[in-house]
């Protein structure tokens, strides 16, 4: 069965927002696959709601993207942040074909199936009409034909610098509705419930508001759009209470809803070794190759300074572990843990750790072109550039046989 | 029951919730306040179902901001929440009070807290690892019962801390102002795993031989910017505080008895009473609120309403509404069984005309009742007959459903 592809966007400060989001979608939807783009959510929180969603057919995939990538756009409002343009990423970094992207101050109130099976019938966003600017479809719920999206060259990059060039009053929504204009199609309402605009609807004396609220008996996405949130210490508007219903849902109550919890599978990863790599640059090589085939072994990555952000989303991986601006107390345990040392990095070799590495008489793996050809120990081994393969075979070997 | 003191801002509650799970987790007979502003109140009776089943107790302790606006320190990781640890002897009843900081956490039983005599101690604490001159102010254990005897004492805390120029924000201004009156308590209840980071880069020995000291930490405190919820950190203990963070509150629960379910889910009241008011003044609103915990209290204005309004909000049968409008508005009239006309000063006319229309029976103060209400079920109780109202609420809200 494919999974139903879902994106949402959110930074640390917002986590609670985004997971209320996930517990909803996930208490009427199960089979789903949802890329949370961040940059800044520890990893922590990733394992473990996994082993949680796993038990129901569903993933959480941590999306990291360099944060710079938006540092050109603005906001005029104070309740947004520049992760509002994120959803600009996803045909840049979303393979599947169809994805629907949802806001993370909304909720999914039913099953989204039918969603995942419309026509895109040519279009290349289906929307819902904003109830406040009725030209526009709203940002905050897109059936994105994917698909036809990655076809445009550099999509992602043309709509973060459209946003930051023109500087629009609705931010990303005007940007979709601009530019795609008549590639856009329409959603019924229900599937973007503005609650938000409650409040509006009466101070504004916008009856036209109220209309579109009316006219939805039985909606599937409440949107709290506006700066009135349910989850402000106080509201205004209505369905502030199911909000919270999501919000405080526990984890083992939403499998406990499909399947039968096992709460052995809540527990400290677990892993058949460990790999040491100590680095004074972000260049790795082959790195990413070596993580994603060796999801049991433990990379742990340390230097003495900061990391760059190519390096930093890495952690996207569960098995990556990283320590920057390391410290005595946490070298000394990634040494005397590491069942193998990876000389992998590019740039200069860090001779005191690698010494200490020796002096365990542990494995010491490296490619050609990054290694140190001068090593006088008999347990380095030199793989050619391009013998991934026979690198991450050998590991294999060394772990299964430690 | 341990008497427990945390204090937090709603930007800072994954991290109080963490540390309110790691003391649960050893600790089942606990009482904990928590002093806020602005957590919302769904959250506290939420927690609430889960810790009462192992006989545990948050309470929301609600507190004005105005008391530390401006109030800050050097360092940008602290900021004036820091100094609300000021308003226990003001805010809380109990004679021993144990404050904790919110970026720690509780790894072992500490009842043995509970036993420790205090003789003429003021407070107790553990000194801090970077400056053996000061307490650090983390971990406090508190004679309340003794520093209640000055009622001005929070409110000289306060007036200390005003000082812009304090090295160490409110540890400064306790070191100073107990002088010589702070006793220690051994160092493993306080843990400051968070000078890890400081002691490598600053080569600091004596750092380094004091935390590799103390064998069996019972309270691990993450002090310093390294914190463990950073998206990355340096120091140890980093999976300690995660393990506590991702614990739910159902194998909290499932660690002291058995888990029951069916004790979460929505508020249930007997009935509801509606409140439209222009003022903050609400005659015996407060006693009224707490004598009928059965009863929910809806109470709206057309403005944004005044911290005494703000504040009955840690009362889980209060909802304030400010600036309602619409629907939210209808509602609030359309729930309503009772209302009580209860509010000094100019009435809103037309709210109280839509809710006449519902035929509720209405209830009033002498002082607060309209001179001619022109409505036959609207009875008058002398100003000090808060009681006789209570019981006709009561009375009404059994026998008219």
């Amino acid at each position: 069965m494919d999974k139903k592809i879902i994106a949402l966007s959110a930074n640390y400060a917002y986590l609670d927002k985004a997971e209320t989001t996930i517990k909803s979608i996930l208490w009427h939807n199960q089979f789903v696959k949802i890329y949370l783009f961040n940059y800044d959510i520890p990893q922590e929180w990733f394992v473990n709601i996994n082993q949680y969603t796993k038990q129901i057919g569903s993933q959480i995939v941590d999306t990291k993207f360099d944060p710079n990538l938006l540092k050109d756009n603005r906001v005029h409002w104070f309740y947004l942040n520049k992760m509002t343009y994120a959803r600009f990423l996803i045909p840049a970094m979303i393979k599947e074909s169809r994805v629907l992207y949802l806001d993370s101050d909304l909720v999914v109130v039913q099953s989204l199936d039918e969603l995942f099976s419309v026509d895109f019938a040519g279009k290349k966003i289906l929307g819902v009409t904003d109830y406040g600017s009725t030209k526009e479809i709203n940002a905050g719920v897109l059936l994105l034909n994917n698909k036809g999206l990655r076809q445009i060259p550099h999509l992602s990059q043309k709509l973060i610098q459209y946003a930051a060039t023109h500087n629009l009053p609705n931010h990303d929504q005007s940007v979709i509705n601009d530019y795609f204009k008549n590639e856009i199609g329409h959603l019924p309402l229900a599937y973007n419930y503005m609650i938000g605009l409650d409040t509006s609807a009466y101070w504004f004396h916008r009856p036209d508001i109220r209309t579109f609220l009316d006219q939805v008996k039985n909606p599937k996405i409440i949107h709290y759009a506006t700066q009135d949130k349910p989850f402000n210490t106080l509201s205004s508007g209505r369905m502030r209470s199911t909000w919270w219903f999501y919000h405080n849902l526990c984890w083992p109550a939403i499998v406990q809803k499909y399947s039968i919890f096992d709460l052995k599978q809540i527990e400290p990863q677990k892993f058949k070794g460990e790999a040491f790599i100590f680095t004074a640059q972000a260049e790795i090589d082959n790195l990413q190759a070596l993580v994603v085939a060796l999801p049991e072994l433990r990379f742990n990555i340390a230097a003495y300074t900061e990391m760059a952000p190519k390096l930093v989303n890495f952690i996207r991986y569960p098995n990556v572990k990283l320590y920057k601006t390391v410290i005595d107390k946490k070298l000394n345990c990634l040494i005397s843990n590491a069942d193998i040392y990876l000389d992998i990095n590019e740039g200069l070799k860090e001779e005191k750790v690698i010494n200490r590495i020796k002096a365990r008489h542990i494995p010491i793996l490296s490619f050609e072109s990054v290694a140190d050809h001068k090593q006088n120990y008999d347990k380095y081994r030199v793989f050619k550039d391009d013998q991934v393969k026979q690198m991450i075979k050998k590991i294999k070997s060394i772990i299964d046989n430690r | 029951m341990q008497v427990i003191a945390l204090a937090a801002n709603y930007g800072y509650l994954r991290q109080t919730e963490t540390t309110i799970k790691s003391i649960l987790y050893h600790n089942s007979l606990v009482k904990i306040y928590l002093l806020n502003c602005d957590i919302p109140q769904e959250w506290f009776i939420n927690i609430n179902q889960y810790v009462n089943q192992f006989g545990a107790k948050i309470v929301d302790t609600k507190f004005n901001p105005e008391l530390i606006k401006n109030l800050n320190s050097r360092w940008d990781y602290i900021n004036e929440m820091a100094y609300a640890r000021f308003l226990i002897p003001k805010l809380i009843p109990d004679d021993r009070v144990l404050y904790l900081d919110s970026d720690l956490i509780v790894d072992d039983q500490i009842d043995e807290l509970q036993a420790v005599d205090f003789k003429d101690k003021e407070i107790m604490a553990v000194p801090d690892y970077g400056d053996a001159n000061q307490f650090n102010s983390g971990v406090m254990l508190m004679n309340n019962q003794k520093l209640k005897q000055d009622g001005n004492l929070s409110q000289k805390l306060l007036s200390l801390s005003a000082d812009s120029k304090l090295d160490n924000g409110d540890q400064s201004v306790l070191n100073a102002f107990f002088k010589g009156k702070i006793f220690p308590l051994p160092a493993q209840y306080n843990y400051q795993v968070g000078y890890d980071y400081n002691a490598f880069w600053h080569h600091s020995q004596y750092l380094l031989d004091k935390l590799n000291s103390i064998k069996h930490p019972k309270i691990i405190h993450y002090l310093t910017f390294d914190k463990p919820f950073n998206f990355i950190s340096h120091g140890r203990m980093r999976e300690k505080w995660w393990f506590y963070h991702n614990l739910e509150l159902a194998q909290l629960v499932q660690k002291h008895t058995v888990f029951n379910s069916l004790k979460i889910g929505p508020q249930k009241f007997k009935g509801q009473v509606f409140i439209f008011t222009r003022r903050v003044e609400i005659e015996h609103l407060e006693e009224l609120i707490k004598d009928l915990p059965d009863v929910r209290f809806n109470v709206a204005a057309y403005t944004n309403v005044a911290w005494p309004l703000l504040e009955l909000q840690k009362y889980f049968n209060y909802r304030i509404y400010p600036n309602v409008a619409g629907y939210t508005l209808h509602k609030c009239i359309a729930d309503a069984d009772l209302y009580l006309d209860i509010n000094l000063g100019a009435k809103q006319d037309e709210i109280v005309d839509q809710v006449k229309k519902r035929h509720i029976p209405f209830l009033a103060f002498k002082d607060s009742a309209y001179q001619q209400p022109n409505y036959d079920n609207y009875t008058i109780f002398a100003n000090d007959q808060v009681q006789a109202m209570a019981s006709k609420i009561k009375q009404l809200l059994v026998q008219g459903k």
